[in-house]
């Protein structure tokens, strides 16, 4: 269920009301009609698939409940039946067709799914998000980090939380666990600021990423059709919508929790206001990046190994970012190139001076975004030909199509500026909040209409399909 | 009162969305399909009404609209003559053509074998026009009397569209450009000249454009290709309207084929590169499977001996005659007698 629809939203109505005006509804009432409602949620999309998300999830408590105090070994095995539940699933087409050449062309026959042996697989909506949060409460467990009996009701809701349940932000435990077991209470602000990110992410979502995707999908799909202008304008267009849609998903997710008595974490900053890949990183997909860097890069050694085998390292756990993403050799490329980046800024030690001057800081923005925006071209590209074919296309100039997007490129522009100022400096904005009883029925009136008016079909969210 | 805040805030949306209920905004802002649309006074519908010999209705878009000019065609060798009634137009989708067919059966008519066309655009999720007509080409009370009918999905969908005035009517700001759509509602009516028999010029010099002088595809039609293809993924609403019809034409025991048009191979080009035959195919396995109808697909093979064009996206008309024997001769075999009324 995508949260800009009208089902939506009667659903969270309908929650809404439950969850705060239903009379001597405690915290365990709540946290089961959260539950409910979570349940609903993914069932809208596939109940088949309801049922094996709650069986991996309670398979996971069970370990969890059994098993005191997990060692080195438990937590592998952990790790690698978690693993290979998302391989299965996520990349089994992937490993398949990278083997083929080594198999006999029956043998390749056979194993195809939806040829006889093994039905088609289709992947479970946000399986990469849970299979991530899952993972990152068991290692934190082993840790030492979990220094309370979580219930089995807690863990469930924990990982199938509804406002984050497909595409983030990845929680850990102490951003939720801990406040499930505490009253919550409805708070004015929370509720403004709740209604506040809702606004914005639907915007996001709806007026400006669902506008840009139809006129870029076709350049994509066919570079050399195309002037090296439109080739720029999809690779910038792409930039902008897949910031806005997840973006945009992440300020709708935080909002929903901030109105049902919950804080979840930020996922972006204004990502292309970086000056430096690791500020990039620190901005963009931030839940993800905290993920690899404490589970991933950090069990590699880190800091604490010599220098090439850290850069090894840093490299590594990008190309594993990029094939989080999805079974495609651009994804691995997009880490690659974000991991080249990484170790080639870290090596020359190219991080921005404390007191660098504007001209050379914009330089470096433009210098950081623009590389963003090639390793952007692999990440949305079909093959690793077509970005290819993406990037020779500016150069060459063979196509004559152009790009035409239902709304005026200067206001997608100017809207994607304006909210980066306020996600990289939001004071001067709050100075309006203070107005908010009047400022948001008026934002409500003004999204609301513009949605009415440019909404056509909304697509699902990009981060759906990892 | 503030924890209500998110209702009255709703309230309020629901309050301005209601200004695509005035006239005014109605008639200058959003693309204008007639208000008034009555589907039992469609004139062509008497037109059909009055054809005694055996009749196909040829439902589907553009691509079944020269049905009208060779609608005329031998089926069996006694000289009995199957007359093909085009009920289609530019631009249409599933829920268009069943609502005409229902339109068609409340007027007591009923036809000797329906042909139905099958075209990736009508079934594409990001067609905007097809949303237009999905809604708005049907009045509420004929809609309420064969709710039971339509589809899940588009039952839901309607209600949908007509509880929230700014999905019912899609704004736009050339509302000239949108009044071109009001005729597109009227296929029957539309057409209603053409529907007088022309006799079959079998054995003529084709017309249209010979395959080899079709080089490239204007920017328009570019565009065009976009704004209907695009993003294209299988929309529900279409798909569970046809399963719709289609069972509805089974329960009327009506004898039906579903075909694909041919189109050129630079057409056949732009839908590999937007991705659409994936998800089209598997849409067609999913309507054929299990349902024994017969399909035809020229798409692949191409129309038999008549590889002429109109543009990249239509054959010649003149490869009508060809096409509609073929549909005919793929339907279970009966003598045209029986079908005589």
């Amino acid at each position: 269920m995508l949260f800009n629809t009208i089902p939506f939203l009667i659903l969270f109505l309908l929650l809404y009301l439950l969850y705060w005006k239903s009379p001597r509804l405690g915290i365990e009432g709540r946290k089961n009609l959260l539950f409910v409602a979570s349940l609903v949620f993914y069932g809208w999309w596939s109940v088949p698939f309801l049922l094996h998300f709650t069986a991996v999830v309670a398979l996971n408590y069970t370990v969890y409940f059994f098993v005191q105090r997990p060692g080195k070994a438990m937590l592998r095995l952990l790790i690698a039946l978690n693993l290979v539940h998302l391989a299965l699933f996520k990349y089994f087409y992937f490993f398949l067709d990278a083997a083929s050449f080594a198999l006999p062309d029956a043998m390749s026959t056979l194993l195809k799914p939806g040829n006889g042996l093994i039905p088609e697989i289709i992947l479970p909506l946000g399986i990469s998000f849970y299979t991530f949060q899952i993972l990152a409460f068991h290692v934190d467990r082993y840790r030492g980090t979990i220094d309370y009996h979580v219930s089995m009701k807690d863990f469930m809701l924990f990982i199938m939380f509804f406002p984050q349940l497909v595409a983030g932000p990845i929680m850990r435990h102490d951003e939720l666990l801990p406040h499930l077991r505490r009253p919550v209470t409805l708070r004015r602000n929370w509720l403004d600021k709740g209604i506040f990110l809702f606004l914005i992410g639907v915007a996001k979502k709806v007026l400006i990423a669902d506008n840009i995707s139809p006129s870029i999908d076709p350049v994509f799909a066919d570079p050399s059709a195309y002037s090296s202008g439109a080739i720029l304008t999809a690779a910038y267009g792409f930039a902008i919508q897949i910031y806005m849609d997840f973006s945009g998903y992440s300020d709708m997710a935080r909002g929903l929790a901030y109105a049902l008595g919950y804080r979840i974490p930020h996922n972006f900053r204004a990502p292309y206001f970086a000056l430096s890949f690791r500020e990039f990183w620190r901005r963009w997909h931030i839940t993800l990046s905290q993920w690899l860097r404490d589970y991933l890069y950090i069990g590699l050694g880190g800091n604490r190994v010599s220098p090439f085998r850290n850069y090894l390292n840093l490299f590594a756990t990008m190309v594993l970012g990029g094939l989080w993403h999805g079974a495609n050799y651009t994804f691995i490329v997009w880490g690659a190139l974000h991991g080249a980046y990484l170790v080639i800024e870290r090596f020359f030690n190219l991080y921005p001076k404390a007191d660098a001057r504007w001209p050379s800081k914009l330089l470096r923005g433009i210098i950081v975004f623009h590389l963003v925006l090639i390793a952007w071209v692999f990440f949305r590209a079909p093959s690793i030909q077509g970005a290819i074919d993406m990037i020779t296309g500016i150069v060459s100039n063979e196509g004559g199509g152009k790009v035409k997007f239902p709304l005026k490129l200067e206001y997608i522009l100017l809207t994607t500026i304006l909210l980066h100022i306020y996600e990289y400096r939001a004071r001067p904005f709050l100075r309006i909040w203070k107005w908010r009883e009047f400022v948001l029925p008026v934002a409500v009136v003004v999204v609301g209409f513009l949605v009415m008016i440019f909404t056509g079909k909304s697509a699902p969210f990009i981060y759906f399909q990892f | 009162m503030w924890q209500y805040k998110p209702l009255y805030l709703v309230l309020l949306l629901l309050v301005v969305d209601k200004i695509f209920l005035l006239p005014a905004f109605v008639d200058n802002y959003t693309e204008y399909v007639d208000r008034e649309l009555d589907l039992s006074a469609v004139k062509g519908i008497e037109v059909v009404r009055q054809e005694r010999r055996p009749t196909a209705w040829a439902f589907g878009t553009s691509r079944s609209m020269p049905f009208r000019v060779r609608q005329n065609i031998e089926i069996d060798a006694n000289g009995g003559q199957l007359q093909i009634i085009a009920v289609a137009s530019y631009g249409y989708v599933p829920s268009t053509n069943f609502t005409q067919y229902l339109a068609l059966r409340d007027a007591g008519l009923r036809p000797d074998a329906v042909f139905i066309e099958l075209s990736p655009f009508a079934f594409n999720g990001s067609y905007e026009l097809g949303k237009t007509l999905n809604y708005q080409g049907i009045p509420a009370k004929f809609f309420l009397k064969h709710m039971l009918k339509r589809s899940p999905q588009y039952i839901y969908q309607f209600l949908l569209e007509k509880s929230i005035a700014s999905r019912r009517r899609h704004f736009v700001w050339e509302p000239n450009f949108a009044f071109r759509f009001v005729r597109m509602m009227h296929p029957i009516w539309t057409h209603e000249v053409d529907l007088t028999p022309i006799p079959g010029r079998r054995g003529k010099r084709l017309g249209g454009l010979p395959s080899d002088s079709i080089r490239s595809l204007e920017p328009q039609a570019r565009l065009d290709i976009q704004g209907m293809m695009s993003d294209y993924s299988i929309d529900p609403v279409a798909e569970g309207e046809m399963k719709a019809f289609m069972r509805e034409l089974k329960h009327d025991g009506v004898p039906f084929v579903l075909w694909r048009p041919a189109v050129h191979a630079l057409y056949a080009e732009y839908y590999r590169t937007l991705h659409v035959e994936q998800p089209f195919t598997e849409l067609v396995e999913r309507l054929v499977e299990g349902s024994s109808v017969p399909y035809v697909d020229f798409y692949s093979s191409g129309v038999p001996g008549c590889d002429r064009y109109n543009d990249p996206a239509h054959v010649s008309d003149d490869c009508y005659g060809i096409i509609g024997e073929i549909l005919w001769q793929s339907l279970p075999a009966r003598k045209a007698e029986e079908l005589r009324r």
